[in-house]
């Protein structure tokens, strides 16, 4: 027995001798990503605290300009849509993005990808990304993509932060944020400014710009098994080239508010859990044109137009996991009310009559999941999910389904996932009450698609292989002849391969290689198809008290091989004064040579505007922990 | 019987987290009492971070214990203000019966010593520990 309390004591106290060691081993292997991420949910990405802070991803944008078969583009108001078709606003309603248990949206856009594609990263632990049509336990709405957001803890970052960082054209951002974490209440709050200045490009004699400022409020507060969160911005700005296409604007403006207050409980050892969540968003649209430029039909000549769009959405759910022998079975009853107006149009100063086909929409939702456990090496996943829409104003109502099945097999080294899954996506309200081109008759669109992945894990590498292929069917497209969006007749096929190497060496040092490829068919010209590549090579590394950060993303072949190809090679050091104390430096797209993208003018004369997606940018900055 | 697929895939690192937290524990505790394997009392069975107690000694009541383990001093019994406290929280230290802590802030993990507190209570640290006084 004393043997054995000596050899205990001989390992406590060698262990002892490193305690500096465990303290960093215990706080990589506490990062919350581990806690939260649903490996069968997806295809899932995963940025932890570690990569996001030594990467200097400084808003979301720095993470979806890498994005596997994605490049980070905008529309023509300078607002995020990775599926931008110019010159439809918006086209990224199927990708949905949280903030913690909650979905921000909009209650016109659908998805809020377009407000918070470039949400500042200060105040995020962690980013989780599911792609290939992720599991329905996520939201009350399909999604092809979830990107989920998770906010620092006051659990884990008790204490407070000040930031400043400053660079190119003026561009500046200032926040702070503070915790505080009790056995019985814990808060954090995080305040922000970001003041965004970019290139002025000249064209037609007038001066574009999409510069804006931001300011952001997050709270969070909770007790026990109960979360009430806060979340309020205001964006001021350049509304870039405006919706409309015809002639270039000589003055944009947007001005954007939003407010979102969730609440989140859990009961049941968190097998129940109960969310609610109220958004209010609202977004003032001003453009000016010269004399005799801008045409519309049914209009004449315009030389301003102004536009308030406003909408309120309160979404509640009530789900529940049990554990059944073999099976997890999880299931969810979601109710959203949706209410939006865009009528409130001006033309030259002047009403037109603007009959809203509809301002109300609710929307009822209930999924079913099982995953049931073969064996420790085999998982299957059988989920069904259906919404019914109803609107008001005797516009016809829509009921859409889901159904998602998965396999995964796993042992040490290998991990195969195979996903098939067909999905309605209703269309979003912009597409539908759009006083420029919504169609209210519009039909679901479908999805069918089946997704494959294959990871070989060997020592301190990683291998990946993800191969896709889909169909769309109803995909929602402008018509130029009517003027409006209108569902595509006959099906649209896509294909997809990502190859991924990931290798840790060192102490924290990584590389990671990626090459995707994405071919789809054009909606807008029958049997043409677009193939685009992407190449990533990303490296970290830690050197004493540098962190040094080094990216390239190569896009080709955008806009069906009309896009030069873009090269985006980013550098960033940090210098880590003390553990308190952190100076750095980064600079984007160094050699001006990053992706562009192209916005129609006025297609009839092949006038149009190309510009960067990610201009050249140097920043300084500086950030104090106390 | 949770997701065993996700068991092999994720669980074990849920686990190594809490398992890092006990043998961070355990060594503080032994290089503050000087025992071989000292016995450690958790009060009001709470700690802000998980522990995985099956690797720890741990005594069911606070007049066994070598070592308490506190995130507060609310209620806390007389006979344990006897005892070696050491805390979960930063805002533990404040008290002066507290000797040191074992906590989260500023996103990361932390322990500290009060140099005060151990005078006052005349406890000796382990040469492993000494850079953790402050």
């Amino acid at each position: 027995m004393r043997k054995l309390l000596l050899f205990i004591l001989l390992i406590t106290i060698s262990s002892a001798q490193d305690l500096d060691t465990l303290l960093e081993e215990y706080r990589n292997e506490s990062e919350l990503s581990k806690k939260t991420k649903n490996e069968s949910a997806g295809n899932l990405i995963v940025y932890t605290r570690d990569d996001l802070e030594r990467m200097q991803v400084e808003s979301l944008k720095d993470i979806l300009k890498s994005l596997r078969l994605f490049a980070y583009l905008e529309n023509r108001l300078a607002q995020t849509d990775l599926l931008n078709s110019d010159p439809i606003t918006y086209n990224s309603k199927s990708i949905r993005i949280y903030l913690n248990e909650h979905e921000l949206l909009t209650a016109v856009t659908g998805s809020g990808l377009i407000l918070f594609g470039d949400i500042e990263m200060d105040f995020i632990d962690h980013i989780e990304i599911y792609e290939g049509f992720p599991s329905f336990e996520f939201g009350i709405e399909p999604a092809t993509v979830v990107i989920r957001l998770y906010s620092k803890t006051p659990k884990h970052d008790e204490g407070g932060r000040v930031k400043f960082r400053a660079g190119s054209n003026g561009s500046h951002k200032e926040n702070i944020y503070y915790a505080h974490h009790e056995k019985d209440l814990s808060y954090f709050f995080y305040a922000n400014k970001t003041t965004n200045k970019l290139d002025h490009y000249t064209h037609d004699q007038q001066s574009v710009q999409r510069d804006k400022t931001t300011t952001r409020f997050f709270a969070s507060l909770s007790k026990e098994n109960h979360k009430i969160e806060l979340h309020a911005m205001k964006v001021n700005g350049d509304a870039f080239l405006g919706s409309f296409v015809g002639a270039t604007p000589n003055d944009t403006a947007i001005q954007t508010s939003f407010l979102n207050i969730t609440s989140s409980s859990t009961f049941l050892q968190d097998t129940l859990m109960f969310n609610m969540s109220y958004i209010q968003s609202k977004n003032k649209l001003n453009y000016n044109y010269d004399q005799n430029t801008l045409f519309l039909s049914g209009l004449g000549y315009v030389t301003s137009f102004d536009q308030t769009l406003t909408g309120e959405d309160f979404t509640t759910s009530l789900d529940k996991k049990w554990e059944i022998a073999n099976h997890s079975i999880t299931t969810g009853i979601q109710y959203r009310y949706k209410t939006f107006d865009l009528s409130d149009i001006k033309f030259n100063h002047q009403a037109p009559l603007i009959d809203q086909t509809y301002d109300v929409e609710n929307i009822y939702s209930f999924y079913l999941e099982d995953s049931i456990s073969l064996n420790e090496k085999h998982l299957i996943i059988a989920s069904i999910m259906s919404q019914f829409y109803d609107r008001n104003k005797n516009v016809k109502d829509i009921n859409t389904q889901q159904i998602r099945l998965g396999y995964i097999y796993t042992n040490k080294q290998w991990v195969s996932k195979t996903f098939l899954s067909s999905q309605e996506f209703s269309p979003e309200p912009y597409m539908t009450i759009s006083p420029a081109y919504g169609n209210s008759n519009l039909n679901a669109d479908v999805y069918t698609s089946i997704f494959q992945e294959f990871t070989y894990k060997y020592e301190r590498t990683s291998t990946k292989l993800v191969l896709s292929y889909g169909t769309n069917e109803n995909y929602p497209v402008y018509d130029i002849n009517t003027h409006k969006m209108e569902n595509h007749t006959g099906l649209i096929h896509g294909s997809s391969a990502a190859v991924e190497w990931a290798m840790s060496f060192r102490e924290k040092d990584k590389i990671n290689l990626q090459v995707n490829y994405f071919r789809v068919e054009d909606a807008y010209n029958n049997g043409e198809y677009g193939n685009w590549y992407n190449y990533v090579a990303r490296m970290l590394n830690s050197v004493g008290k540098y962190d040094i950060f080094n990216e390239l993303v190569i896009n080709q072949g955008y806009d069906f091989g009309k896009t030069p190809t873009g090269y985006n090679y980013s550098l960033g050091v940090k210098y880590n004064y003390n553990k308190d104390l952190h100076i750095n430096f980064k600079a984007e797209n160094i050699f001006d040579s990053g992706l562009t993208h192209n916005y129609w003018i006025d297609p009839t004369t092949n006038n149009s505007i190309r510009v960067p997606t990610i201009e050249r940018s140097v920043f300084f900055g500086m950030e104090y922990l106390f | 019987m949770k997701f065993l697929i996700l068991i092999t895939l994720l669980s074990s690192l849920y686990a190594k987290d809490a398992d890092i937290a006990s043998k961070i524990i355990s060594t503080i505790a032994v290089g503050v009492t000087h025992k071989e394997n000292p016995k450690i009392y958790i009060y009001d069975n709470y700690t802000p971070y998980e522990l995985s107690k099956h690797k720890l000694n741990l005594t069911e009541h606070c007049q066994d214990a070598d070592i308490v383990l506190i995130s507060t001093l609310k209620g806390l019994p007389n006979n344990c203000f006897q005892k070696i406290l050491f805390g979960t929280e930063y805002s533990n230290l404040q008290n002066k019966n507290v000797i040191g802590a074992f906590f989260w802030q500023k996103g990361r993990p932390n322990i500290l010593f009060s140099r005060e507190n151990l005078k006052k209570k005349h406890i000796k640290l382990s040469t492993n520990l000494q850079k953790y006084v402050e």
